[in-house]
């Protein structure tokens, strides 16, 4: 289904952990204009600092890329976000999504990344290919308040 | 509002009890940031506990759960238990999407 957006931010960020909190800034500050909640707004800041973490964390591993996102504000108060990278790429991303798993090998990662995601947004799409890069797509509609 | 506060780390001790305070917004950065320091402390002071107090946690995703795991780990090396105290509604739903509560060492204080 496609809505045609009434805003749209496009961001890109070389994947430094330090932009895990810019990302997270300036997601929230595009969202305010849809008026969420509290518990919207820390809901899409924290699925969009998992979908940049990863980029970093894994995406990117020992490198340092582009990651792009972009916040679609649609109609009915539907936000799309999209975090995009072009790095390595996941072989089978049934198994990435799978809560607890995880291919990093400090033992400092949770493997929860992907299940905070769809915990917390209505939709999460991943498109991937191994060698050129990956596509979360995020949706969440937002709850209408009396005055809108 | 929108600015990113910078995640610290304030360390005491009361006696057999180590207790770091996360301040902040803990995700992965500053979980990279904050772990050495925290490891250091574990081990090489004599305590039995080691309390987590995350009331003053403006954010956390589930690199902040990475860092609490991170830290179990090493606690359970030095024969330490976890104790997580001061959690909000948000932490406690990503522990117990990780099941937490049924990790041996670590208790989720209510």
């Amino acid at each position: 289904m496609k809505s045609k957006y009434q805003n749209e931010a496009v961001l890109r960020l070389p994947s430094l952990s330090v932009n895990e909190g810019v990302a997270r800034g300036l997601v929230g500050t595009v969202l305010s204009l849809l008026d969420p909640t509290v518990e919207e707004l820390a809901d899409v800041r924290c699925a969009v600092s998992e979908a940049v973490t990863n980029c970093i964390v894994h995406a990117y591993r020992g490198c340092v890329g582009d990651i792009y996102i972009s916040v679609k504000l649609c109609e009915e108060k539907l936000v799309q976000i999209e975090v995009r990278d072009r790095g390595c790429g996941i072989a089978d991303v049934e198994e990435a999504r799978r809560p607890l798993f995880t291919t990093d090998p400090s033992g400092e990662r949770s493997g929860m990344g992907f299940s905070v995601m769809e915990a917390f947004m209505d939709e999460v799409r991943v498109f991937s290919r191994v060698g050129r890069g990956t596509r979360v797509v995020m949706r969440k509609r937002l709850s209408k308040n009396d005055a809108g | 509002m929108m600015n990113t506060e910078q995640a610290s780390l304030t360390v005491r001790q009361r006696g057999a009890e180590l207790v770091f305070c996360l301040h902040g917004e803990i995700d992965h950065h500053a979980a990279r940031r904050l772990r050495e320091r925290m490891d250091e402390e574990i081990v090489r002071r004599p305590v039995e506990r080691v309390r987590i107090e995350l009331s003053d946690v403006k954010f956390m995703d589930s690199a902040g759960l990475g860092l609490i795991l991170g830290r179990l780990a090493v606690a359970r090396e030095v024969g330490c238990t976890l104790l997580l105290t001061g959690a909000d509604a948000r932490m406690r739903r990503i522990f117990d999407m990780a099941g937490l509560e049924r990790v041996k060492g670590l208790t989720l204080e209510a």
